[in-house]
């Protein structure tokens, strides 16, 4: 029996091939030195997984983890990492998602699920109060995830079961395939999907009637959280009425509204797709997390016209509406939503294919790819009905919707090297609907983390510009604001602490949203939050940063492992020239020189040599001198 | 006084579309001040004045376009 609080101590492990389901202890060590989600999920596979495998082979692994606070009681607690090795980018996969599924794994008695192998046939897992089995998913392959879901629940007979799983995407193993929990909570990005189609586990159902988690010291827990809703509740939160929504106006005000594929900063039709129009014309109601107060989500309802949607599958945030909208010059809210559908429906990732398509639009535009390259769409910027006839043969994989979900790469090789240019990714992982022209801490959040360009990866520019943002990280040693545009060493070293701040977050499984200035948990009352329920008393914010700095390294080493290297921290070419159009950001560029002196500053602050590459010394602070040899 | 033209956040008070207001003192509080923005916020606030993302400590000048908003980060 395990004497670990906020946690039962288990993982189970699901060997397809051999229809075989283990349970194992995890000592409670490791999460001292790895906490959770995304940095344990990544301590066993580097432990277990070979180099050099294919992500989509059975020997692959797929790790889903929770952590030791997923499920208490505190704000924005819901959150999971799935880790494994990305068939996009041939390196280290990391995805995050929030919603339902995680809190209910823990209640259902795990903290986390291991998957190797490949069912000889379509299964799917269900797991409830502490028992796993595999059930036959024959007749839900091929089925959308609405249906697919459904059907799952009521073959369980509880409605309350939360069903992750994978649609049409996944199933044909498309590099932008994602997993997505509750139809509208989505592990986005790196192709995790496809990991699981290639094993033939359609989804994952998770269910526990015994809802509480035991907690070392649950008044401390109740103190924490009353106290910091106290002091949050004084604070104005536009989150509940305009959700990640205010961010196209917001980014389009300060000129980081990326448009036409990055060519510019500002939108003319930004109204088109900002909050109060959302508001106006498609909104239905809002949706939350597990436990959150800030209640992000949005759900939308379009009833007439050719763009239906159902608020099943949610509604567009802020980087699908950029995605589809300003990026690819789309000025029409109606269907962007339906390109959201359609994205959730067969369980693709939203970024990735909007920004495929919008560099086969500037592509199109520029005559390097012609309209019988393209199964005879013809694709100019703002052609929102072929941008979603596109989008269906990439959700499908069917024509050149093949060639073109398995990323830029390969899509390079087909349409001709004079096309790279125009291709907006890092490592073969498309760019999220940012950019670092005005958000220069944004390049290195783009180039140096192993699972790719990231916006969730640091704290964004313009909040530590501000003489309150700034004052939100003095705990970790920022003292002062540093302009949004500042790429000096002092940035590099604001970006450092920050980036080992989210790492952790990540592997608690805490939304970022949950934390100063949007909500409730300041940095210092959730080290206090894990103190009050694990009864480790001596867990420090010190402790906490250093295990986000060692995420940084481990998953380094993974890339290492399979030939990633420094070569591969990079901007789109693009980054080092003009922003063009109007706007406050007109005519910036990422400087090349400083932003390579940047690296190598980062590289230093790591431990890791000129080359990127960690050091001894590096391993033995990291506890990680097991690795030593290994890369 | 001076008059300038102000936009921004209007959930924290601020319009929408640019609206000219008359301040008593050229700096960024006064017009903070005259929206009785909450104090909460003030410190987190981001500027854009003419075009230029700008510091709140400068002095404004008649006729200036002010842009005052809470940054956005990712999601």
């Amino acid at each position: 029996m395990s004497s670990l609080y906020g946690a039962s101590g288990k993982l189970l492990r699901v060997d397809l091939t051999n229809k075989k389901i283990t349970t194992e202890e995890i000592p409670e060590i490791l999460f001292k030195r790895y906490l959770g989600c995304n940095t344990l999920g990544l301590y066993y596979l580097l432990k277990e997984q070979k180099s050099g495998i294919d992500p989509l082979s059975p020997e692959a692994m797929l790790v889903f983890m929770t952590s030791f606070i997923t499920g208490t009681d505190g704000p924005g607690l819901s959150r999971f990492s799935i880790v494994g090795k990305s068939p996009l980018t041939g390196g280290y996969g990391e995805t995050e998602a929030g919603g339902w599924w995680g809190p209910e794994l823990k209640f259902a008695g795990f903290e986390g699920i291991i998957v190797t192998g490949k069912a000889d046939e379509p299964v799917y897992l269900s797991i409830k109060d502490g028992k796993a089995e595999l059930r036959s998913a024959k007749e839900l392959w091929g089925v959308k995830l609405r249906e697919a879901s459904a059907a799952i629940k009521e073959e369980l007979g509880d409605p309350k079961t939360r069903v992750l799983l994978i649609g049409e995407a996944g199933e044909k193993m498309s590099a932008y395939a994602c997993v997505i929990n509750e139809l509208k909570h989505s592990n986005g990005r790196l192709g995790m999907g496809a990991v699981m189609g290639s094993k033939n586990l359609k989804a994952i159902a998770v269910r526990g009637t015994s809802r509480k988690l035991p907690v070392y010291n649950e008044e401390r827990v109740k103190a924490i959280v009353r106290d910091n809703y106290a002091e949050f509740k004084e604070i104005p939160n536009t989150f509940p009425k305009l959700g990640t929504m205010r961010g196209v106006r917001a980014s389009q005000q300060v000129g980081v509204l990326p448009t036409y594929n990055w060519r510019e900063g500002v939108f003319e039709d930004f109204e088109n797709l900002a909050e109060t129009t959302y508001m106006e014309t498609i909104l239905e109601g809002t949706g939350t997390c597990y436990r959150c107060p800030i209640v992000c989500k949005r759900e939308v309802r379009i009833t007439e016209g050719p763009y239906q949607v159902q608020p099943e599958y949610g509604g567009s945030e802020y980087e699908t509406t950029a995605s589809f909208g300003s990026i690819c010059g789309v000025n029409d809210l109606k269907p962007i939503s339906a390109a959201h559908q359609m994205c959730q429906e067969h369980g693709m990732d939203t970024i990735s294919p909007a920004v495929t398509i919008a560099w086969v639009m500037e592509c199109y535009e520029k005559g390097l790819i012609k309209k019988e390259q393209l199964d005879g769409l013809e694709m100019n910027f703002g052609n929102a009905d072929n941008m979603l006839a596109l989008l269906k043969k990439m959700c499908s994989s069917e024509g050149v919707g093949k060639i073109l979900t398995k990323g830029f790469k390969e899509a390079i090789q087909h349409f001709g090297e004079d096309t790279a240019i125009y291709a907006m990714h890092v490592k073969n992982s498309p760019l999220p609907a940012h950019d670092p022209r005005g958000k220069a801490g944004l390049s290195l959040a783009f180039a140096v983390p192993s699972a790719g360009p990231d916006h969730m990866e640091v704290q964004h520019d313009h909040i530590t510009a501000t003489e309150g943002g700034a004052a939100l990280y003095d705990a970790i040693g920022v003292l002062e604001p540093l302009g949004s545009t500042d790429l000096s060493s002092k940035k590099v070293r604001q970006f450092f602490f920050n980036q080992a701040l989210y790492n952790a977050y990540n592997a608690i499984g805490v939304c970022c949203f949950c934390v100063r200035p949007n909500g409730p948990f300041t940095i210092n009352s959730l080290v206090e939050y894990m103190r009050a329920v694990t009864g480790w008393e001596s867990m420090s914010l010190w402790q906490f940063m250093k295990i986000g700095e060692k995420h940084s390294t481990m998953s380094r080493i993974f890339n290492l492992r399979e030939g990633i290297t420094a070569n591969d921290d990079s901007l789109p070419a693009r980054m080092f020239g003009p922003l063009q159009g109007g706007g406050p950001c007109a005519g910036n560029y990422i400087d090349k020189p400083v932003f390579e002196k940047a690296l190598k500053t980062y590289y230093a602050f790591n431990l890791w040599d000129a080359d990127g590459v960690p050091t001894e010394a590096c391993l033995y602070q990291h506890e990680l001198d097991w690795l030593i040899g290994e890369f | 006084m001076i008059k300038v033209s102000i936009k921004g956040e209007c959930e924290f008070g601020l319009p929408r579309d640019y609206t000219e207001v008359e301040l008593s003192e050229p700096t960024i509080e006064a017009a903070l001040e005259h929206f009785n923005i909450n104090q909460k916020i003030r410190k987190y606030l981001l500027l854009v004045i003419n075009n230029q993302i700008s510091k709140p400590d400068g002095e404004l000048q008649d006729g200036d376009e002010i842009i005052i908003q809470f940054p956005y980060s990712g999601g």
